[in-house]
């Protein structure tokens, strides 16, 4: 008789919102979390008054001195290159820049919020766009469609949308992701005055791409962050503070789930890191065994059992955790395998006139409507975001106040009224585009354990990891159509003539490494994440996704989740 | 500041004693001077007058604070900052004639401009250069970076002057981004003289835990 009717390892969204679902069927569960932070009110202030003195405000800074950070390391807490171990990392475009952070509620602490559903097309890219394609063009990446239609997933998404709180527009989305006249849960933000000014100016447009024309329609970006007060938390007061951290709870976090699956009974038991599961000879999980650093005896190794276990860590830290298990060797073809990310660029500019960024949330806007079509059989699906953040991680007050504060540049070393006017002049004409690629399935994509062992003695992750030119020629794109619109917008671009390759950022969504398939054979688990090899044994978040388009993952994992509840609560 | 004694606390500068024991208020009228010429922003919008607690919980003024904080930073250049800055003072285009000294070629002119952008940076941003780095010579960047006291950034001044919240500290309501913010460029609003009672003493960092809380 197992100790607990459900093990839920991690406590971001997908954990999270296993923990509410599943503690409202009445059962017993315990959610074994690495960190040790708190949930509620005091501890986002405690994020803050870290955040607020660092002169260096990352999208990490508040939570670099949560209690034992040592015991459980991550990107969050040290250079990405630091906690991974990446041998080939001799380049910038060899180098797996993704990061996330272990807490409980996860990255969602620091997450942008938005929210957009995947389009069909991205569930089919290979039946759809690829079949015809020789992978030795794509890089010989192992694309495959999702075992699952957008038509299946729809109902879910629309529950997720309500579980997260999105604020949305229906009717900019119902041509882009179907929604048979479903609303979102709360109207769309407002569009900035920057963003206004700005589509006023750009007017009707469209780009061709590969030959085939599209729209350009800027939208309101679906994003879960209130526009009104919704499930006790109040609306957006656009602090323009989402990336790192929300001072008021009106951007959606994994802690709303956790703290009502506290209030159902769930056993949140903080300071827990996992170091691997047993399994009985016939594939069945019968002990989850973790470490707890803030006990007197952190490296002695603990046991609990349950009927069904939930591996909810994240892309790296579950294969990570299989592998350690030994359940699955390092050769695995699929576990482990198929790391993928959305790689971004950023192309900049300045408006014809003051725009006043800053205002508002960081994102508001974004073109989604060229994110399918038949292009994909050449390069990448991608996104673009109307920045509202002035030129992002490329250009904000400190960088701008300090160009014109050069003391090795007399010339143009500037004080009073002069300073004041370039200052103002530059920050308040401030406009950037993101775009956000898609990146394919690559076998060599990978995570493996490293020789190299953390603070508790677990062997961490060694990543091998490469963008392919179908990405790269994505990014080429979405610099290019940048560019037409800042002329349409009449703002000047400030760059290159082609995007430097090199430059290209992370979005930090990291997916795939414990893909889903119909089929035990090419896949690691079902479409509700249940291990073929390992029946008590759910894996959920974007782990599982067999692409990763161009969106961002969060909805999707959630909307995953939410189905596979159903089927958890049938072990 | 003669008879004041600075202690390092979380890697900022907190006074023990009030620091008008040390410096004199002339200096102090000479650096509010200083900052109002250098920022170009006025005598109204500097938040010059805002009040903290120091360790002890004595209350100082903003411009207290900050003195004494880029005098134990950059005790040599200030020092030369400050000079220079008398004897332009009381010239009617003090601030031309100022720039005009920070415009030249010699290492002491380099040494004034090294002060005089602290001196912006922590009106505007509230953080200054790490005297143990250079900014970047092409770019004028510096990653080396020291912040202020916990609750001195929602201060920083250049937020004011673009029409924006200070990050994570918005006082609007939802909604507002939709306007054109109510400012004129080249004058903006002045601050709120509301003094802040922020304690300089950060509690014990990470140890709250408290689940569930509802």
């Amino acid at each position: 008789m197992a100790e607990y009717d459900m093990v839920i390892i991690g406590s971001g969204v997908a954990g999270a919102l296993c923990a509410a679902g599943l503690s409202e069927t009445g059962r017993k569960i315990l959610v074994l979390e690495a960190a040790q932070n708190g949930l509620g009110v005091a501890q986002r202030e405690q994020f803050r008054r870290v955040w607020d003195p660092a002169p260096g405000k990352s999208w990490n800074t508040p939570y670099l001195r949560t209690a034992g950070i040592r015991y459980y390391p991550s990107p969050g807490s040290a250079d990405t290159r630091i906690y991974f171990d990446q041998p080939d990392a001799v380049k910038s475009l060899l180098t797996f820049k993704g990061y996330y952070q272990r807490l409980a509620g996860g990255s969602t602490w620091a997450w942008r919020g938005n929210t957009p559903r995947m389009m069909p097309g991205d569930f089919q890219l290979r039946s759809k766009y690829l079949s015809k394609v020789s992978p030795d063009d794509y890089g010989g990446a192992n694309v495959v469609d999702w075992p699952l239609s957008y038509d299946d997933l729809k109902p879910w998404y629309l529950k997720a949308e309500h579980e997260l709180g999105v604020s949305g527009n229906a009717e900019e989305w119902e041509a882009l992701t179907p929604r048979d006249g479903a609303k979102y849960p709360m109207p769309g933000q407002p569009k900035s005055y920057s963003d206004l000014t700005l589509i006023t100016r750009m007017g009707a447009k469209t780009v061709i791409l590969d030959g085939e024309e599209l729209p350009v329609e800027i939208i309101t970006m679906a994003q879960a962050r209130n526009t009104e007060a919704y499930d006790g938390r109040p609306a957006c007061e656009g602090n323009h503070n989402c990336i790192p951290l929300c001072p008021t709870g009106a951007k959606y976090d994994a802690t709303v789930h956790l703290k009502r699956a506290a209030r159902n009974g769930v056993e949140i038991r903080t300071g827990c890191v996992v170091t691997k599961l047993d399994a009985s000879p016939d594939g069945h999980i019968s002990r989850v065994l973790y470490k707890q650093w803030d006990s007197e005896s952190p490296q002695m190794e603990r046991a609990v059992t349950g009927t069904t276990v939930i591996l909810a860590a994240n892309p790296i830290e579950t294969p990570k955790i299989l592998f350690n298990s030994g359940l699955y060797a390092e050769d695995d073809p699929y576990v482990g395998k198929h790391l993928m990310d959305h790689i971004q660029g950023e192309c900049l500019a300045l408006a014809p006139e003051a725009i006043f960024p800053f205002r508002g949330p960081q994102t508001l806007c974004g073109i989604d409507s060229l994110r399918d079509g038949n292009y994909r059989s050449k390069f990448a699906s991608f996104r673009l975001t109307l920045g509202n953040d002035g030129w992002g991680r490329a250009g904000n007050p400190t960088s701008v106040v300090e160009e014109n504060l050069n003391p090795a540049e007399p010339s143009t070393f500037s004080i009073g009224k002069t300073l004041r006017h370039k200052t103002v002049d530059k920050l308040t004409r401030l406009v950037r585009f993101g775009f956000s690629a898609e990146q394919l399935p690559q076998p060599d994509n990978r995570v493996e354990l490293s020789d190299k062992l953390d603070d508790l003695g677990i062997r961490r992750p060694k990543i091998h990891y490469a963008v392919h030119k179908y990405t790269q020629e994505a990014l080429q794109q979405g610099y290019r159509i940048s560019k037409e619109l800042f002329a349409a917008m009449g703002a000047s671009h400030v760059g290159e003539e082609k995007f430097p390759l090199d430059d290209w950022n992370t979005a930090a969504h990291p997916m795939g490494t414990c893909r889903m398939g119909k089929n035990p054979s090419d896949s690691v688990v079902d479409k509700f994440g249940r291990c073929h090899n390992h029946k008590n044994l759910f894996v959920v978040g974007a782990s599982v996704f067999p692409t990763g388009s161009a969106t961002n993952p969060v909805l999707t994992l959630a909307a995953l989740t939410l189905m596979a509840l159903g089927e958890m609560g049938k072990t | 500041m003669k008879g004041a004694t600075a202690i390092a606390l979380g890697g900022a500068t907190a006074l023990v004693g009030t620091a008008a024991q040390g410096a004199n208020a002339t200096d102090h009228e000479a650096f509010i001077a200083l900052s109002v010429t250098l920022t170009g922003l006025t005598a109204a919008e500097l938040p010059a007058m805002v009040e903290q607690n120091d360790a002890l919980g004595v209350r100082l003024k903003l411009y207290e604070i900050y003195f004494e904080r880029l005098r134990s930073s950059y005790p040599a250049e200030f020092r030369e900052l400050l000079v220079a800055w008398r004897e332009v003072e009381d010239k009617p285009d003090h601030e031309l004639v100022l720039s005009e000294k920070l415009a030249a070629m010699d290492p002491a002119a380099e040494r004034l401009r090294v002060a005089a952008r602290q001196v912006v940076k922590i009106w505007l941003l509230s953080t200054i250069d790490d005297p143990r780095t250079k900014p970047d010579v092409k770019t004028g960047r510096n990653n080396g970076q020291l912040g202020g006291d916990l609750g001195q950034y929602q201060y920083s001044a250049i937020w004011k002057l673009i029409g924006a919240p200070v990050p994570g500290y918005s006082s609007f309501s939802h909604g507002y981004w939709v306007n054109k913010p109510g400012i004129k460029l080249d004058a903006g609003a002045a601050y709120s003289l509301l003094p802040i009672s922020t304690d300089l003493l950060l509690p014990d960092i990470g140890t709250i835990v408290e689940l569930p809380d509802g």
